[in-house]
């Protein structure tokens, strides 16, 4: 019978050999690198607006006038913006001002223990209502553009439905809509966070945020973290070493460590919201999410949509966005599935080039 | 022996009688001394035996301030957590253990097919693909859930006892406390929201009050649901 491991112990040597190699090599390249050589956002921006711990950001490149079409873009909570913005050539943000348009971001910052009774209410009818018209004023216009991504995408649904004369065209991108259509197509892969969540009672996540507060942004990380066990297993070990390999490499491994290492705290309110009633009960596409004594009906949603996803988003399982094309009353819906992962589709040095070519494209048909 | 030597004996016989009882296998220094026993941290023990503690915390209370029980129940807190997550890290020693016995059978199937495993990287790799596959199917298991959400409800609860042993202190020092701290919030937070709803309200009012028709002016649009009069200009 042949055995199973037939490794040769020269070869062995060699390779043992050649780790401990990039071992050093990776020690020396991270030796060198100083954390504020290590920059994210680099696109230049202007506060336009600033209310509690969110902020309204305006971008503008050097070499170009602004005055497009303005385009607000609204990213999740559980990470900072600036993943939009990573590093030059790799920016969704840039892409859409070199494409014409006026590119506005809302910065959630970085809520403490103070906001934990700030809810999804807030967000949508005081934050983002407040900035949506102030860019109105700013343009002289009564309706912008607006791109939400994921728990932006959520945020954005709420608000096209709550002041839908105030959205001209909407985006949608990695946005989950109908929290249990994970079980459609279920795959261990894909789609933990659902799980998890179910798993718990209504109760037992009324104790998380009363004890805690706020969601910590290490106790999110650690469920992303549990979705890929086995790169989360290798990711400080094998993986560091091979993108130390690279000085260009190493920075973006360490850029984007620098952007997973600034995970905000979910305000308790919030995060009840999200998980009870969003996961849980799964009340926006029953009609039964209710922001300031009014229901968020999805059916009020009549201007253009665009819809993007991906196919392999480990994190919001394609179904559960797939389902607001059935659930919006708008006649000019488009689905758009794109290459990569849930982040990667925003960072990939492709797919974040499709991405705003898209964009650009469908909107000038609008 | 004269009378006083008897009496003291029979004290003494009744002490230790009673401390002979407190220290027996149900007494109440033997169930504290339980939680000490390193496989109750490990979750060794089945769900029979819970937290020892618990069972000094039931006794009847007294009114004086209680600094003596809450302390207490910090350890019990600490000890349960330490239980859960001993319980816990066996569910994970057990995956890991069954990751090995698959890979092995996927290393045997791969040399009788004649392609076996030439290179320590490649062996490694092999491992974490069947470690990953393996934790993507068993954490969503009902059991993995469950013990999940028994870690992370000891947790809670003893971040609780810790709580209020800090707030007993802090009471007793006229510090303020986590919870004063946070109805302080609770009030500022809707203290803000009543503002902006009065502030959007008068925004309304002096909107409409502006926008107040002449008989020859049409109407301007100003409220939320109103559907934009120039949707085209700059947005």
């Amino acid at each position: 019978m042949m055995l199973p491991l037939r490794i040769d112990a020269a070869k062995s040597i060699a390779e043992l050999a050649d780790a401990q190699q990039k071992v050093a090599g990776a020690l020396a390249r991270l030796a060198r690198l100083r954390d504020d050589e290590i920059e994210i956002g680099p696109t230049q921006k202007e506060e336009v607006r600033r209310i509690d711990k969110s902020t309204l950001f305006h971008y503008a490149l050097p070499d170009r006038a602004s005055g497009g079409r303005p385009v607000l873009i609204l990213y999740a909570l559980v990470g900072r913006y600036t993943v939009l913005d990573l590093e030059a050539d790799r920016s969704l943000v840039r892409r859409l001002l070199n494409s014409g348009h006026d590119v506005y971001a809302v910065d959630w910052g970085l809520p403490t223990r103070a906001d934990r009774f700030t809810g999804i209410d807030d967000y949508v009818n005081d934050y983002l209502d407040a900035y949506v018209r102030e860019i109105c004023r700013r343009h002289g216009g009564d309706a912008i553009n607006l791109l939400g991504i994921c728990q932006g995408g959520v945020l954005s649904l709420c608000y096209a439905a709550l002041h839908s004369a105030r959205i001209r065209n909407l985006i949608t991108a990695v946005t989950p809509v109908d929290f249990h259509a994970d079980q459609e197509d279920e795959r261990v892969d894909r789609g933990f966070m659902n799980v998890w969540t179910r798993s718990m009672s209504g109760a037992d996540i009324d104790r998380l945020v009363d004890v805690l507060g706020n969601v910590p942004g290490e106790f999110t990380g650690n469920l992303f973290s549990l979705m890929t066990p086995g790169r989360s297993m290798t990711k400080y070990n094998l993986d560091l070493i091979e993108a130390a390999a690279d000085d260009a490499k190493l920075v973006n491994f360490l850029r984007m460590e620098k952007w997973l290492g600034d995970r905000p705290d979910q305000p308790g309110q919030f995060a009840r919201q999200w998980l009870k009633e969003l996961y849980q009960e799964n009340k926006l596409v029953r009609g039964d999410f209710v922001l300031d004594g009014e229901r968020v009906d999805l059916d009020r949603i009549r201007m253009p949509v665009l819809n993007i996803l991906t196919d392999t988003d480990h994190i919001i399982p394609p179904p559960m966005s797939r389902a607001l094309k059935q659930h919006v009353g708008s006649h000019d819906y488009t689905e758009l599935v794109v290459k990569g992962g849930h982040i990667g589709i925003f960072i990939g040095p492709r797919s974040h080039q499709e991405l705003a070519t898209k964009i650009t494209e469908w909107l000038a048909e609008r | 022996m004269t009378e006083q030597q008897n009496s003291f004996g029979d004290v003494f016989a009744f002490w230790t009688k009673q401390w002979e009882t407190a220290a027996s296998r149900d007494g109440p220094f033997a169930l504290a001394m339980q939680a000490f026993d390193p496989r109750r941290w490990l979750g060794m023990y089945g769900p029979a035996t819970e937290q020892p503690f618990e069972a000094l915390l039931g006794l009847p209370r007294f009114a004086f301030p209680a600094l003596d029980r809450k302390v207490l129940a910090v350890a019990a807190g600490w000890l349960m957590l330490l239980q859960r997550n001993g319980e816990y890290g066996a569910k994970l020693l057990r995956v890991w253990s069954e990751a090995y016995a698959e890979l092995f059978a996927e290393l045997k199937d791969a040399a009788a097919k004649g392609e076996p495993v030439h290179a320590g990287r490649e062996l490694i790799d092999r491992f974490i693909a069947v470690l990953n596959r393996k934790m993507q199917k068993v954490q969503r298991s009902e059991e993995f859930l469950a013990s999940q959400r028994k870690l992370l409800e000891a947790f809670l609860s003893s971040r609780t006892h810790e709580r209020e042993l800090i707030e007993l202190v802090a009471n007793a020092w006229d510090l303020p406390t986590r919870t004063e701290i946070d109805d302080a919030h609770r009030s500022v937070h809707e203290l803000k929201r009543e503002v902006r709803a009065l502030r959007r309200e008068l925004d309304c009012l002096r909107g409409e009050t502006a926008a107040e028709p002449s008989a020859s002016m049409p109407a301007a649009g100003g409220a939320d649901d109103a559907e934009p009069a120039a949707r085209a200009a700059g947005g």
